[in-house]
This record gives C-alpha cells, structure tokens and sequence, in this order.
C-alpha cells in the first residue's frame, strides 16, 4: 500500500499503541499534522509552547511506563523541546519526540526554520536520527519505541524532513518491529553474595530509587523488606513506590529529606541501593558517606554501578527481578533495635519540625506543610496524585503528603525544571483520567509554563492546581537567607493575580489566606469536576528543614 | 596520569563521531591521537589515544557502551606518563 511518510508516521505510532501525542504545528510538520486531521484514534492536545508538549509527554510516560509522544515544528518549536528533553534524560523518562525538518536539499542552507536540533540533542537523548527518506519511517520509529522504553528508559528524538514527510512509500506493517524486552541475565554468584551480606548484617538499609517505579517492582520491594525487616527509605523519585506510613519505612532521603533517614545512613553497616544512583543531592559530601557499610547496587544501568560510591557488590539487571530472585534466598530476620533508632529520630523530627509546620498558629500566616498535610488527609483514599514543580513547595510536597500508592508521586527531580508541574499534570491526567490529578507549584515555576492554562479548557482537562504562593523564589531565598546573610537578590516576585488569570481561561479559582477558609477550599478544588486552581498565601520566609547544607555530609543535617 | 589507548568498533553512520567525541569533551577527557576507518559499508575501525586515570576511564567505557551505534569497545593499551 502506497502511503505518505506523513501518513506512515501516524500509522506507525498508532501500531505501536499510542493513544495519545501532544504537539505544536508549524511549517515543516505541517503534513504530518494533516495526515492525523481525520484520525479518530489518535488524541492530539494542542498546547501553548513546545515545552509544554515535551513536559506532557514525560508526565504521561511517567503516569504509565508507556511511551510519551510530543510532536514540534523544526528550527524553534524544536529547540523549545530541549529544556524537556534533558528532564527525561536526567529521569530515565521514555519518550519519543518527533520534529519536523527543513526539506533536504535545504539542510545547511540556513534555511528558514532551521536548526540542527540532531547536534543539539545529542547529548540530552539515548538516541536521536534524522530521516530524509521516507522509506525509513516505520523501522525507525519503531526503533525509537525500543530504545526509549528498553533498560534504563529516556527520551529519543527523531527529526524528519518535510520532503520525507511529502514522498511515497510501500507501507507494510510487518515492517514496524515491536521490540521484545530482554533484560541482561543477572549474575547468580552475585545475588547469593548479595544475601550472605543481607543475612549477615545488624544494620541493613535499603535505598529505594525510581528504577523500583520504572521497572514496577513495588510489589517485590515489600515482599524482600517484610521478610527481612530492612527499613526502607527513599530517594525523591523512590517515593511512593512503598507505603509512607508501613512500619519500616524510614523516610526521605537527600538534602530536604527525613532527619533519621540521612544522619543514620552513616552507621548501617550495610546500604541495599535498588534503582537509585546516588546524586549528590542524596549523598552529600562522598567524602563522609556511608563509610561504615558494605553497599549492593542494584541498577539497570552498568554505567551507575560503582559511579559515585563504590559497590562491594554491583548487580545489573532490573530491580524486579533482581528483587524477585532475591526475596527467596534471604533469612527472615527483623531489626528491631535498629528500626527503634529510625523511630526515635523520627520522634525527634516530629516534635521539632513536623508538630509545628502542620498545626496553625493563631494570628500567623498559613504554612506550606499545613496545606500539604490538609490536602493529604482529605485524599488519602490513594486516588490523588501529586505532580510537584520545583522549589520549596517541592520539598514540602514530598515530605509531607502520605504516599499510600505507586506512582502517585512525580515531580522534576534531576534536572529540577521550574515550570514542570503544570504541563506534566496534563500529561499525567490523560493517562490517568480516573485519578485526581493536583499540581503543586509555587508562584515563580507556574509562570513558567502558565500559558498552558489554556489547554485544560480546551482539551477538557480536569487538571486541580494548588498554587502555594510566597512571593518569593523560595528555595533560593533560603540559601540567601542562609549562605548570603539574606541578600535578597532578585528573589522577590510582584505577581500577577492568579485567580484572575484563570478566570480569564474560565477556569474556576479561589484564593485563600486565612487558616480558617483552607479546609473548604481545598474541598472545593477537589470536588470541582473541571479544572480549579486554589492560591493559598503563604508565610514568606518559611525555610524547609532538616536540611543538608551543600557540601556537607549527610550526618551533619541540620534541624534548623 | 596515564595514556591510554581505546579502540571502537562502531557503525558507520551519520553523527557517531560527534557521539563519542562529545563524550570525551563532556569528562573534560582531550582526545591526544584519533583514527577512524571505514571497514566495511556497515562498520568503522577506531583507534583514540587519550590521557587520563583509570577512574575516569572506566567511567568513559561504560558511558560510551550506551551509544546506540557501539558495536565494541577495549582498553588496548595503558602507559604511565
């Protein structure tokens, strides 16, 4: 069957099961666009920026596991994707981003529109290819499925000229390959030294890391650390994917994370990291890290075994199944001496910090952690699920919301996009329509990408946006606060009136700045059946704590 | 300080060589020596002289294993300097 590459494109991406693309026309993707006009089973989202196309894609692949797909013009509607891209590469988020390119006898011409977007993604993309004949359309894309979903996922870009778009080809389905996964065989000598270590240890840990929300190993998680008794705690990306309020587990690790979690890091004498790759923002100073335990890695990806922090025991292969063939050679054991020490830190923290950001305080401002811990509590049926942008109210999201559900947590944790929230909510609530999707955002990061306000109207977008605003650049205010003798420089934001903006977009809202109005506006949002935003004004200076201060060890967190 | 000598096997495609230089400039790794040649249609012969430590190459070699378009890659030789 002759076809167009335009059409073969779209034909190849619904073979492949996409349901779902979210996009942004323009002069060279412009046949591909009207290749998917009369195409019913294919939903396109219109957004306002490239960026929130990529941002979505990554929301819906991170809601999922499947595939996000993002559609852009050549020249800038590609170079808008970069910010986007580089956030799943830093993630391991599978998505495919498909751009338009100059004919091909204009490449290298400067022609309008133009940009090597292949020589630009390079290093922010597993793979990227640039197709000028359309012949190869339905292999390479395809291929493109394979490697953005095969082992450690992330995103891959593929840039196809207008011409390639115009021209013929023979369309044959046998041509589009759907890529069984395999896996790497996991070394057995390494998974039965893996248990002497696990059953020989007095104060085993387990670091729980995104690789265990990728590879949906939550079920296998709990199984090992039930009959091991290990506690467990979890890196920002790891959170959700064991229940916060199960009795071994042990908080948030890094820089904002639980108090217990960090400063006991260094007296285990034994650190079982599961899909984790000890960023910075987790270990802190290396120097001073986990110096009294035997670490097990346990990683997808042979390139973070032994990176950052040396692995006694480096295993690569799939948290589930490495997991899966471990839980069954492992002695049941319990630690109970240990986990008191993790209950008595955790006691600490809570009269110190958690007690007094939660509770409102007569004639005081509303603070970040009470809104959090309000809307928790009232959507603690596990039906919710947060998506967080980045800064303070970040932080605050992480800690104090009670994650009962995998994969009801996503947030920008690698790159740390300001702006991410909203258009990865869209993502997240189209392939999620049945959970209460809630952006939580500050008011620097919203008016990031605030444009995309816009499509929650027209693509009926139930999106709930919960803006918790300060009037500040909170997180580096902190820091200036903390490390600049609170040189406020160019930190503080005059803002617009949000709920006016939304109301523009006929997007309901409310703004709320007494304790006593929260709880009903917060029901409000929940209840609304279309999108709502709620502002809550918060406390200006409020500091998140603990904290790790940059360059410092993780026993030397600091409580205030 | 050591000098090592690295040799790769890899498709003959477009952007490979902007693929594995670009992970050298990304440790910050100068390339000292380069030589690529065409075997056949489909594969190219590599052979890269770098200074360096064992740390950082060990790190290199697995980073590059990820290229897509990496069909091999050895540690053929490692000089003290």
């Amino acid at each position: 069957m002759q076809i167009t590459g335009a059409e073969a494109i779209i034909k190849s991406l619904i073979h492949l099961g996409v349901t779902d693309i979210f996009g942004y026309p323009g002069g060279t993707i412009m046949p591909t666009y009207d290749a998917m006009f009369h195409e019913k089973d294919l939903r396109h989202i219109l957004v306002r920026h490239e960026q929130g196309a990529v941002i979505a894609a990554g929301g819906y692949a991170r809601a999922t596991n499947r595939v996000g797909v993002c559609v852009a013009t050549s020249g800038p509607g590609a170079t808008n994707l970069v910010t986007g891209i580089a956030d799943a590469m830093l993630d391991s988020v599978p998505i495919v981003c498909i751009t338009g390119q100059v004919n091909s006898s204009l490449i290298g011409t400067d022609a309008f529109q133009e940009a090597d977007i292949i020589g630009m993604t390079i290093p922010i993309t597993k793979w990227n290819y640039q197709i000028c004949n359309a012949n190869e359309i339905p292999y390479i894309i395809s291929k493109a499925f394979h490697i953005a979903r095969y082992g450690r996922p992330g995103p891959v870009l593929i840039d196809i000229t207008k011409d390639a778009q115009f021209n013929k080809l023979e369309f044959n389905l046998a041509d589009i390959n759907i890529h069984q996964y395999h896996y790497p065989k996991i070394s057995e000598a390494q998974i039965s030294q893996a248990a002497h270590l696990i059953n020989q240890a007095k104060r085993p840990y387990i670091l729980a890391g995104h690789g265990i929300a990728i590879s949906e190993a939550e079920q296998e998680l709990l199984e090992f650390a039930n009959k091991t008794g290990i506690p467990v705690a979890c890196t920002l990306h790891g959170l959700s994917t064991i229940n916060t309020n199960h009795p071994l587990y042990a908080g948030m690790l890094g820089m904002h994370g639980n108090y217990g979690s960090n400063l006991l890091t260094n007296e285990a004498d034994l650190i079982i990291a599961i899909g984790m790759r000890f960023d910075d923002r987790v270990t802190g100073n290396l120097a001073t890290y986990a110096k009294n335990a035997k670490i097990i890695h346990i990683d997808i990806d042979k390139a973070e075994l032994g990176k950052n922090v040396f692995a006694h025991v480096a295993i690569e292969g799939d948290a589930k199944e490495v997991l899966g063939e471990l839980v069954h050679i492992v002695s049941p054991n319990n630690h109970s001496e240990w986990i008191k020490q993790f209950a008595d830190l955790h006691n600490l923290e809570k009269e110190q910090i958690v007690d007094h950001a939660i509770t409102p305080k007569p004639n005081s401002q509303i603070k970040m952690a009470e809104v959090i811990h309000m809307l928790s509590q009232k959507t603690d049926d596990g039906n919710s699920i947060i998506v967080s942008d980045v800064g303070q109210h970040q932080m605050i999201a992480a800690r104090y919301y009670s994650f009962n559900k995998a994969k009801t947590h996503i947030t920008s944790g690698g790159l740390g996009t300001m702006g991410f929230a909203l258009p990865s909510a869209i993502g997240v609530k189209t392939a999620r329509p049945t959970q209460n999707v809630i952006a939580v955002v500050g008011d620097g990061g919203f008016q990031m990408n605030i444009q995309e306000l816009a499509v929650l109207v027209q693509d009926d977008i139930a999106v709930k946006i919960l803006i918790l605003n300060n009037g500040y650049l909170g997180m580096v205010r902190q820091w200036q606060e903390l490390f600049f003798d609170k040189r406020y420089s160019f930190t503080e934001l005059l803002n617009p009136d949000f709920v006016k903006i939304a109301e523009a977009y006929s997007i309901p809202g409310v703004r709320v700045s007494k304790h006593e109005d929260l709880s009903s506006a917060i029901d409000q949002m929940l209840n609304s059946p279309t999108a709502f935003l709620l502002e809550v004004d918060v406390e200006k200076e409020e500091n998140v704590f603990p904290m790790v201060p940059a360059g410092c060890g993780v026993g030397e967190i600091r409580l205030s | 300080m050591n000098m090592y000598v690295i040799s790769l096997i890899t498709q003959n495609t477009l952007c490979v060589l902007q693929r594995v230089a670009g992970m050298f400039s990304r440790y910050r790794v100068n390339i000292e020596h380069i030589n690529i040649s065409k075997h056949t249609d489909k594969i190219s012969y590599w052979n890269i002289v770098i200074h360096s430590e064992d740390e950082k190459v060990e790190l290199l070699q697995k980073q590059l294993s990820k290229i897509i378009e990496l069909v091999d890659i050895k540690i053929i030789d490692k000089v003290p300097l």
